[in-house]
């Protein structure tokens, strides 16, 4: 017989994870980071190398301020961490957001499927998510949820209601 | 300032538009550290102007690339809530969007919705 393990992306490597604030707390937190990013773009995991790698991407590009020459303060690598796990905690039919840094130095995600359908959401290396969206005419939401390592619930349930069936991933 | 006035906020990062999209990104409206947004009063200025002043008072100085530009209303910022402030050190045109709300999902919001209504306008090779 074969056993085959199957894994739910919204918690598979991302409940695990170091808020210590030693050197090598820090090494093991960046070994663990370099782990998820290396696993999620092997074929089982690749639907996430591109937005992986366009995480990484913004990262390059906003590690230092003013990256957008409006005085923007930088990403720091706690906030990239914690982006490799919100991504990495979707769950597997949800559409894989573009990446959108923000002023603040937070890492923003958006969900757009068309006017009055937008929902972005963004992390700060803080376990906290802020988030804001129109979700449909006259309809909006926003606001605030602890990031424990699984998407909240009230995400999942916004970012549904906009999302079309053909975009669903699973 | 009138409510019809045309705005533009130049865009110097690539993650703040999508061309396939034709869609400017919440992102490209959120306000700097310093509480406010950039922006230029365009009405009636010819397109190479407008590409000229973002060249020159924007994209130079910060030694950045400039890519896009979002286009609204001045009555679709107002209507969040937010204000548009001439602010003419350096550019006759130039405005700040301030009154932010402090929250930032708050912030967030109101980038979100002036995002949804803005026009994207790619600067031309």
């Amino acid at each position: 017989m074969t056993a085959v393990a199957i894994y739910d992306r919204s918690t598979f490597l991302t409940r695990s994870y170091s808020t210590g604030s030693s050197e090598a707390s820090k090494n093991l937190q960046k070994l663990y980071v370099a782990t998820v990013v290396s696993l999620r773009k092997s074929v089982t995991w690749n639907y996430l190398g591109n937005a992986l790698d366009a995480l990484r991407e913004t990262y390059e590009e906003c590690y230092k301020g003013n990256w957008d020459g409006y005085g923007a303060l930088p990403v720091s690598q706690a906030t990239y961490n914690e982006a490799v796990r919100f991504l990495s905690a979707l769950p597997s039919w949800l559409p894989i957001p573009e990446i959108v840094p923000e002023p603040s130095g937070d890492i923003g995600f958006e969900w757009n499927f068309g006017k009055n359908r937008v929902l972005a959401a963004s992390v700060n290396g803080t376990n906290r998510i802020t988030y804001a969206g129109l979700l449909g005419t006259g309809n909006k939401a926003h606001g605030t949820e602890v990031f424990d390592g699984s998407i909240p619930q009230a995400l999942v349930d916004h970012i549904s209601r906009i999302c079309p069936k053909s975009a669903k991933t699973g | 300032m009138a409510v019809s006035e045309q705005i533009a906020r130049y865009i110097l990062s690539k993650r703040y538009f999508s061309v396939s999209n034709r869609a400017v990104k919440y992102g490209a409206y959120l306000p700097a550290p310093n509480g406010e947004a950039s922006v230029y009063r365009i009405s009636n200025i010819p397109e190479k102007e407008i590409w000229d002043i973002g060249r020159e008072y924007v994209a130079e100085p910060s030694k950045r690339t400039l890519y896009a530009r979002g286009d609204t209303t001045a009555a679709l910022i107002t209507k969040t809530g937010l204000e548009i402030v001439p602010e003419t050190t350096s550019h006759p045109l130039h405005a700040n969007i301030v009154n932010w709300p402090t929250e930032k999902h708050e912030q967030k919001m109101v980038a979100v919705e002036i995002a949804n209504e803005a026009t994207l306008v790619v600067q031309p090779d």
